[in-house]
């Protein structure tokens, strides 16, 4: 009975463990949207120079 | 897939998933031979069965990749074989959990466990390329090539039991299913428990999936 009740648990704390690493990953990933929608709206609240440029776009 | 067929989905993988843990333990009848221990059966042979279909999920879809080279297709792919490693993953830990007390051993070296732990170790490897290759077009053309051709184990797995001298029991054979009807009935419902269960799994791990290509590519873009 014992090997049974580990079977059944470990099975369902591996399908938990998974969801949960997914649930991070989705997280992740929101933060990142976040900062992309946050950068894009930086760059175009920036006027940009009479050269076209965009400001603030750094050196190349 | 519309918001009714979704909740539909969930309601159904969660109504057929309780109704197979009733299945399992309240209505299948005892194994005579090994007793209750016989009960891992009801998710180690779903969990196996469905492992193969999300190996050859993603080997399709990389057949798919390789004829149209289209991003989509690499995230297919590469959300099969991870849910395929899962289900494998656990497949081999029950399978050790019920060999221990009926064979007396942790694991044994027989052809269909063997040929079984290089179908894990192949796929394992896929994500193993796919994390280390970096994010190019060349590293899904390889990880879709792996798939492909990990795939070729799972025939040799389900042969290996009935033309090698395996010690794990062959159930289903072209004549019959060697099962109580008790038995069969709750492996049944098993397995469309994980078989809907894995399409909701699947769909959760693509939308993830084609999120992050897309977030990949407008952080690219934004410098």
């Amino acid at each position: 009975m014992v090997y049974l009740f580990w079977a059944y648990a470990l099975v369902w704390v591996g399908i938990f463990l998974y969801l949960f690493g997914l649930a991070r990953r989705s997280r992740a990933l929101e933060r990142q949207v976040a900062e992309l929608v946050e950068r894009s709206r930086g760059s175009a609240r920036t006027p940009a120079p009479a050269g076209g440029r965009r400001a603030g776009a750094g050196p190349s | 897939m519309t918001r009714p067929l979704e909740s539909l989905l969930a309601w159904g993988t969660l109504v057929t998933m309780l109704l197979a843990l009733l299945g399992a333990f309240l209505f299948a009848q005892t194994e005579q031979v090994m007793g209750p221990i016989q009960r891992i059966f009801y998710v180690h042979l779903p969990l196996a069965w469905i492992g193969f279909v999300a190996f050859g999920h993603a080997c399709w879809a990389g057949i798919r990749y390789l004829r149209t080279g289209r991003r989509e297709w690499d995230a297919v792919g590469a959300s099969a074989a991870e849910i395929g490693v899962l289900f494998s993953t656990l497949v081999i830990v029950t399978g050790s959990l019920w060999a221990r007390p009926v064979w007396g051993t942790w694991w044994t070296w027989d052809p269909q466990l063997v040929t079984y732990l290089i179908l894990w170790l192949i796929y394992v490897g896929y994500l193993m390329l796919r994390s280390a290759a970096g994010d190019d077009p060349r590293r899904a053309r390889f990880a879709a090539v792996f798939a492909i051709v990990g795939f070729v184990d799972v025939p040799l797995v389900w042969f290996s039991a009935r033309y090698l001298r395996a010690l794990s029991p062959v159930i289903f054979t072209t004549h019959s299913i060697g099962l109580a009807p008790s038995m069969a009935q709750a492996l049944g419902v098993g397995l469309v428990a994980w078989s809907l269960f894995y399409v909701m799994l699947f769909r959760a791990r693509l939308r993830l999936g084609l999120l992050e290509m897309q977030v990949a590519e407008l952080a690219g873009e934004g410098g």
